[in-house]
């Protein structure tokens, strides 16, 4: 079952599937984030337990932290301060869920960028 | 061409599989079971074929079907051993994290900003990523007006899309050939 909000992941749930449903939900509320994208095949998802987080892919580090990658539908806009701002809103997203010691890096693949055209602007 | 070449090795290996079984299957009922079965080469076409391969040499006929299965050994190998992961423009890579780009949304930012150029009527990119990280070219084809010169206008774009590009680390060329008639200058 595909999941939209952190508030639809169970306290049990793994780190893991918490990690990346904060992750997902901190992307979209940065302006210049379009949406998230799981890529034509959809592989670019994590999922644990039956439930799945779409365009976040979550992965173990050695060192008990976790890689998160962020693939993301971008506006036309700058792309270093997007993929700041959204390091940073999930910086602080998972501060606040007192995960921020298991956050490893977080990287930002633009999988897509929607131009507006003239008649849409 | 290498997803036509992944598709062909996936078809052909699983064929290739069948026939294996298949063959070994049926040796192994002729060694096992080949005098009950009445499974005699000798005198057989295939017998007649070996023995015309032994005594004459190497011909035309199986010479060409032996290089065309190298061939196709060698491009099933390509299939295999090529790389997977899609080439991805790296803007920046670092302890926090990566910033990469796929190919056509980039290409996607680059004609939008061509074309915001004024003067331009039409703008198409080409984008072309190399192996190594921030490696890659650019052309961008903008079509202008007869009333605009073609150095101003290359101009103006090179300098419209220069920073994103040279933070990918591409190579930009910029054409400034006439526009068709009937689009708009912007």
């Amino acid at each position: 079952m595909p999941v939209s909000s952190p508030a639809e992941v169970p306290a049990s749930a793994s780190v893991r599937l918490r990690l990346a449903a904060l992750a997902r939900a901190a992307a979209l509320a940065i302006r210049g984030v379009v949406g998230l994208d799981a890529g034509p095949a959809g592989m670019s998802m994590t999922a644990s337990e039956g439930l799945r987080v779409d365009g976040v892919v979550c992965a173990a580090l050695p060192d008990g932290r976790y890689h998160v990658s962020v693939h993301l539908v971008a506006a036309m806009v700058a792309l270093r301060p997007l993929a700041d701002a959204v390091r940073t809103r999930v910086e602080r997203d998972v501060a606040i869920a007192g995960l921020a010691d298991r956050l490893g890096p977080v990287d930002i693949a633009v999988e897509d960028v929607q131009v507006r055209t003239e008649a849409g602007s | 061409m290498i997803l036509l070449l992944r598709a062909l090795m996936r078809l052909l290996g699983f064929l290739l599989l069948i026939a294996l079984a298949l063959v070994g299957l049926g040796f192994a009922l002729a060694a096992l079971f080949g005098d009950e079965l009445g499974v005699q080469l000798d005198g057989s076409s295939v017998g007649r074929w070996l023995e015309r391969l032994e005594g004459d040499g190497t011909q035309v006929l199986e010479a060409v079907i032996g290089g065309g299965m190298v061939l196709l050994g060698l491009l099933l190998l390509i299939g295999a051993l090529a790389p997977r992961r899609e080439r991805r423009a790296v803007l920046e890579q670092g302890e926090d994290g990566t910033l990469d780009a796929r190919r056509r949304p980039l290409a996607q930012m680059f004609t939008a900003l061509a074309e915001r150029t004024r003067g331009v009527t039409h703008a198409k990119a080409k984008l072309r990523l190399g192996r190594q990280v921030r490696h890659g070219r650019l052309v961008l084809r903008a079509e202008r007006p007869r009333t605009t010169e073609s150095s101003a206008v290359r101009e103006a774009v090179r300098s419209n899309v220069g920073e994103l590009a040279a933070a990918f680390g591409l190579k930009t060329r910029v054409q400034a050939p006439l526009g068709r008639r009937g689009r708009r200058v912007q």
